[in-house]
């Protein structure tokens, strides 16, 4: 056996056998190349979709949610149903109180295209939003140049902002970081701390780009907001599920505005991790179809091997008859038999790989040039599916090989 | 002299709705050294007596002795190491594989010898060049002639130097001189190397050429006078 796989001749008898047949060799060996390159590049393009996906949520805390206000729905305590409600910094700190397994909950202040900005003759109608730095904790801001509103600013009232980075764009052209810089909003004077954006498409109430942040402290006395508050953001502690300590902070939320048990419209919640779990799901999904397309085309190769190495067996009966006669013992034609299923499916294999990787690297140049995405399969993945292929091409060849190992020498010497 | 093949009561039996008693208690002695035809009319039972010689066939009781070991019962790798080392087989068609050139097929023995391919090769060239093909080494069979394709069978069945030449119609796809020209070979393998050689024939031109002639017929060795069931003509 040894001998046979560091032999030339081997090898040569290999490629003599293959290349005998050119169409067929071909047919075959395309059936593999196309099963590999199918599994691969539908696997391959699943997980890509995936991160493509996954990126609308970039910076985005997996294991947060946000709570809006709604009108309730139910009458409850003497008031009448379709009373508008507001949430203010108690609920902040109660929520602190009965919800422990909340990481951080962050209240936002927001007045939507009410903060004109100017710099000079450049003016620009932004959305102004009051944050304080946990609000990095639920959504990591991008930040182009400088830093992010701090404990500092919130706690001294400072007159500092954050320029979104199309406001900066708008009331500083030519100038990428406008750090440092002072601009007026609603014609008062702020300093400009930092320039930032989205990490992707999903935001709280607006992408940061088009808002100009505030310390929350600063933003309540400029728009005169005392301490009522528009959204609530929070993010639960590692290992904390939303959905279990929702019921919680509904009924502390419920409990202090006087709000029916049962009403359930009167508080909208937003879960980011069910849509993160959602997406997951999605994904295994789209993986499980990938991987049962691949391997069903996979299957259809290894059965064009085994069917092929039958028919060579069955043209070769005579042939292998000739070599037995001369001193062939049944494992040395059970070795070339396999040897030539495995030998096609190794290139033809090899060859599907590689295109899927060509097909794959295109995609990503592709993708690229709006935003760097790699499109690929992993290294183990790609080598998984060859091993699988080569395993399961050379068993195929495995019941012809047998069937030749099996032929009585009279017999094959008789086959005309 | 020591007798290379023994047979005593060797007795086979094609099963089917009507078996087939195709061997019927053959003996028969070929000693060492000597050049035998066997002749019989188609169905006599001579291709399975070459058969069971060539341990290409298993018989169903008697006992057959090659040079001294007891052939029956054997596994099909111990069959396969005999054939390999101990027979060489030429046959009617030639039985070349089209695909490998002639040195290559003179190899192919030694090749399940586990011998290096540069040892093999040198060895099927020597093989070649006893039988005037040195020049045709590297040609495939499809581009040789028939008297050239039986040389090249007859030097890959010298190649392992095996104890026994077994020839199957060795000249029934030949031509009157060429056929003259393999059995030349024969002889001289014969006289000069004491090969032990058993042509099987249909060609009573063949036959007369041997030092003995068996005659076959419906499966025993037909006789006449001889009680060994052996008939010595020539």
């Amino acid at each position: 056996m040894k001998t046979a796989l560091f032999d030339i001749e081997n090898w040569k008898e290999i490629g003599a056998t293959l290349s005998r047949n050119k169409t067929r060799t071909f047919l075959t060996g395309f059936g593999i190349f196309w099963g590999v390159a199918m599994l691969a590049l539908l696997l391959g393009g699943a997980g890509t979709l995936q991160v493509l996906l996954s990126r609308n949520f970039d910076g985005f805390a997996s294991n947060s949610g946000a709570i809006i206000t709604n009108s309730t729905t139910l009458p409850y305590k003497g008031n009448a149903k379709g009373r508008r409600w507001s949430l203010d910094l108690t609920d902040v700190e109660r929520l602190k109180q009965s919800v422990p397994e909340l990481k951080a909950v962050v209240p936002i202040f927001q007045s939507w295209g009410s903060a004109s900005c100017r710099n000079g003759r450049y003016t620009f109608s932004a959305t102004a939003q009051g944050a304080g730095p946990e609000y990095a904790e639920v959504n990591l801001p991008r930040l182009y140049g400088g830093r992010f509103i701090n404990a500092a600013d919130e706690a001294q009232e400072r007159k500092v902002v954050v320029l979104g980075k199309k406001v900066a764009n708008e009331i500083f052209p030519g100038d990428p970081d406008p750090t440092g810089r002072k601009v007026q909003i609603n014609g008062v004077t702020y300093s400009i701390v930092g320039v930032a954006g989205n990490y992707s498409e999903a935001s709280i109430n607006g992408p940061l780009d088009e808002k100009v942040v505030l310390p929350s402290s600063t933003f309540r006395k400029a728009f005169g907001r005392a301490d009522k508050v528009d959204f609530l953001t929070f993010v639960a502690r590692d290992g904390v599920k939303i959905k279990d300590v929702l019921p919680r902070i509904r009924s502390t939320i419920y409990r202090r505005h006087a709000i029916h048990p049962d009403d359930e419209s009167a508080v909208w919640v937003i879960d980011v991790s069910e849509m993160f779990e959602q997406i997951g799901t999605l994904f295994s999904g789209v993986r499980m179809l990938a991987l049962f397309i691949g391997i069903s085309t996979l299957l259809a190769g290894i059965i064009g091997v085994g069917n092929i190495m039958w028919v060579i067996v069955k043209e070769r009966t005579q042939e292998i008859g000739v070599r037995r006669a001369i001193g062939a013992k049944p494992r040395d034609i059970v070795a070339q038999v396999l040897s030539e299923g495995a030998v096609l499916t190794i290139v033809a294999g090899t060859a599907g790989i590689c295109f899927a990787a060509l097909v794959l690297g295109v995609a990503s140049m592709a993708l690229s040039m709006e935003q760097p995405t790699n499109v690929q399969m992993s290294f183990g993945t790609a080598m998984s599916i060859l091993a699988t292929f080569v395993v399961l091409g050379t068993l195929a060849g495995l019941i012809p090989s047998l069937k030749a190992m099996k032929i009585k020498p009279i017999e094959a010497l008789n086959d005309k | 002299m020591d007798a290379m093949i023994s047979l005593r009561d060797v007795n086979k039996t094609y099963p089917g709705a009507v078996p087939l008693h195709v061997l019927k208690g053959i003996n028969l002695e070929i000693r060492k050294g000597e050049l035998v035809s066997i002749m019989g009319a188609s169905g006599s039972g001579k291709s399975t007596l070459l058969n069971i010689l060539g341990i290409l066939d298993n018989y169903d009781s008697g006992d057959y002795y090659l040079d001294g070991t007891l052939i029956k019962d054997l596994s099909e790798n111990r069959a396969a190491e005999y054939r390999n080392r101990m027979i060489g087989f030429v046959f009617q068609s030639f039985n070349l594989i089209n695909y490998k050139n002639a040195v290559e097929n003179v190899a192919l023995p030694l090749f399940y010898q586990g011998m290096s391919r540069k040892r093999r090769n040198a060895l099927a060239m020597e093989q070649l060049e006893r039988m005037g093909l040195a020049d045709r080494a590297h040609h495939l069979p499809g581009e040789l002639s028939g008297g050239q394709k039986q040389r090249v069978a007859i030097a890959r069945a010298l190649v392992t130097k095996p104890s026994i030449i077994l020839a199957d119609e060795p000249t029934g796809a030949l031509d009157s001189r060429t056929s003259a020209d393999v059995m030349e070979i024969f002889k001289a393998l014969n006289r000069e190397e004491g090969m032990t050689t058993v042509i099987v024939t249909h060609d009573p031109g063949v036959g007369a050429q041997t030092d003995r002639l068996i005659r076959i017929s419906d499966g025993v060795i037909a006789d006449g006078c001889d009680t060994n069931r052996i008939i010595t003509e020539a």
